[in-house]
C-alpha cells in the first residue's frame, strides 16, 4: 500500500470477516477514519465497525468478500494509507469443526464438512503413544485416509486447513488446529498413555534368571 | 471468446502444476502482493477472460508479455480445454517464439503478472470439491 508510516495489518477469518487494525497514532492522539470498497467503480464507504484502542480508533472489522479490497485509513485532512489487494490474500481458515472418524483395523478416515473455496489443504497429523513426533497428511477435500497403524495402540489426531500459494498468495495464514482427539482400538479415549519416548535415550533390558 | 465451456478444473491444475511457476519466476523474488490489485474478476469463465485479456495484451512501458512461458502455456491450456479456442486465436497469433534473452522486465510488467497471479488465484478459489 501506499502511505508506509502506518502500519497496518490485515487478517480474513475463515472467509467470514476481514480485520484490518493500525498502529494508534501516538502522541498525536488523531483519531482515524477507515473508508472501503469492493467494487472499484462504487464510492468508498466509511466503516461502521470500528475497534478502538484506548479511546482511538484502530482497526475496522467488515464481513467478507472474494473480491479486492480497496482501502484508505484517513486523518482530518489526508489519506495515511490507501491499498488494494484481494481479501482471500490474508486469509486464515478457521479449525475444522464437527471432524468424524472411522476406524477400520489399520486404518482411519478423517472427514469433516469442507468449506466452500478451493486451493484448500486439509491436513490431519496422527501421534500415538510411542510416537515423538505428529506424521501428517494433507488432502485437497476434508476426506483425509491414514492406513498403517496398529490396532494395539492409542492414537492422537488433529485438524486443520492450510492455504496453497498459488491461490491465496504468499500473505495468507496456516488455520487453527481443530482440538486434539485421542482413540484407543477404535474407540474415543480421553487421553493416550504416556509412554516416555525420548528419541536417542538407550534401553537397557535386563534379564533375570 | 465465451469460455463457459472450458474444461475448469483440467484448466485449474495445469495452472496449479506449471502455469503459477512460470509466473512466480517472472516475478523472479518480486512478492506479489507489493502491487495493488486493479483487476478483479467474479466466477471463472469471467476470470479466464480476464487473464486471457491480461496475459496477451501489451501494456505501455512492458514488453509483450505473450511471448513469455507463462503465456505460451496459458494459450496451449485454452486451446486444449477450451472448444473451438483455437479457432479464434487463428488470425491474431504472431509467430510466438520464447526469446532467449527476456526484453526489459519493467516494474509495469511485474505489476502486470501481479494482477496474473491475483486473477488465477480467483480461479482456484472457484473451484472446489464437495
Amino acid at each position: 500500500g501506499t502511505g508506509e508510516a502506518l502500519q497496518v495489518h490485515i487478517i480474513c477469518f475463515n472467509f467470514e470477516t476481514v480485520r484490518v487494525t493500525w498502529n494508534v497514532s501516538e502522541p498525536s492522539g488523531e483519531n482515524l477514519t477507515f473508508f472501503y470498497t469492493f467494487d472499484s467503480g462504487e464510492a468508498y464507504g466509511q466503516c461502521t465497525h470500528y475497534i478502538l484502542r484506548r479511546g482511538l480508533t484502530a482497526g475496522c472489522i467488515l464481513d467478507f468478500q472474494d473480491q479486492v479490497l480497496h482501502f484508505s485509513i484517513r486523518n482530518a485532512t489526508h489519506a495515511l494509507f490507501t491499498h488494494s489487494q484481494w481479501a482471500s490474500f490474508y486469509l486464515k481458515p478457521g479449525a475444522p469443526r464437527n471432524l468424524s472418524f472411522q476406524w477400520q483395523q489399520e486404518k482411519v478416515a478423517v472427514t469433516c464438512p469442507g468449506l466452500a473455496h478451493g486451493g484448500l489443504l486439509y491436513e490431519v497429523q496422527l501421534r500415538s503413544n510411542f510416537d515423538a513426533a505428529w506424521q501428517s497428511k494433507e488432502e485437497e477435500t476434508c476426506n483425509v485416509h491414514i492406513e498403517g497403524l496398529d490396532a494395539e495402540k492409542c492414537y492422537c489426531l488433529r485438524a486443520r486447513v492450510k492455504t496453497t500459494e498459488a491461490a491465496y498468495g504468499p500473505d495468507s495464514y496456516p488455520g487453527d488446529w481443530s482440538e486434539v482427539s485421542c482413540w484407543y482400538g477404535g474407540l474415543p479415549s480421553d487421553l493416550c498413555p504416556d509412554v516416555p519416548i525420548s528419541p536417542g535415550f538407550p534401553r537397557f533390558i535386563l534379564i533375570c534368571s | 471468446y465465451n469460455f463457459t465451456d472450458c474444461d475448469f478444473e483440467k484448466i485449474k491444475q495445469k495452472y496449479q502444476k506449471t502455469i503459477y511457476n512460470d509466473l512466480k519466476e517472472y516475478m523472479n523474488g518480486a512478492k506479489s502482493t507489493q502491487f495493488n490489485s486493479t483487476v478483479s474478476c467474479n466466477n471463472k469463465s469471467d476470470c479466464l477472460a480476464e487473464i486471457e485479456r491480461l496475459t496477451f495484451s501489451a501494456p505501455r512501458g512492458c514488453a509483450p508479455l505473450a511471448r513469455e512461458a507463462f503465456a505460451l502455456r496459458t494459450r496451449a491450456t485454452f486451446a486444449l480445454q477450451c472448444p473451438g479456442y483455437s479457432r479464434t486465436q487463428t488470425n491474431n497469433t504472431q509467430a510466438a517464439k520464447k526469446t532467449k534473452e527476456r526484453e526489459i522486465t519493467t516494474k509495469k510488467c511485474l505489476e502486470q503478472v501481479s494482477q496474473l497471479l491475483g486473477l488465477w488465484g480467483r480461479f482456484c478459489r472457484t473451484l472446489w470439491k464437495r
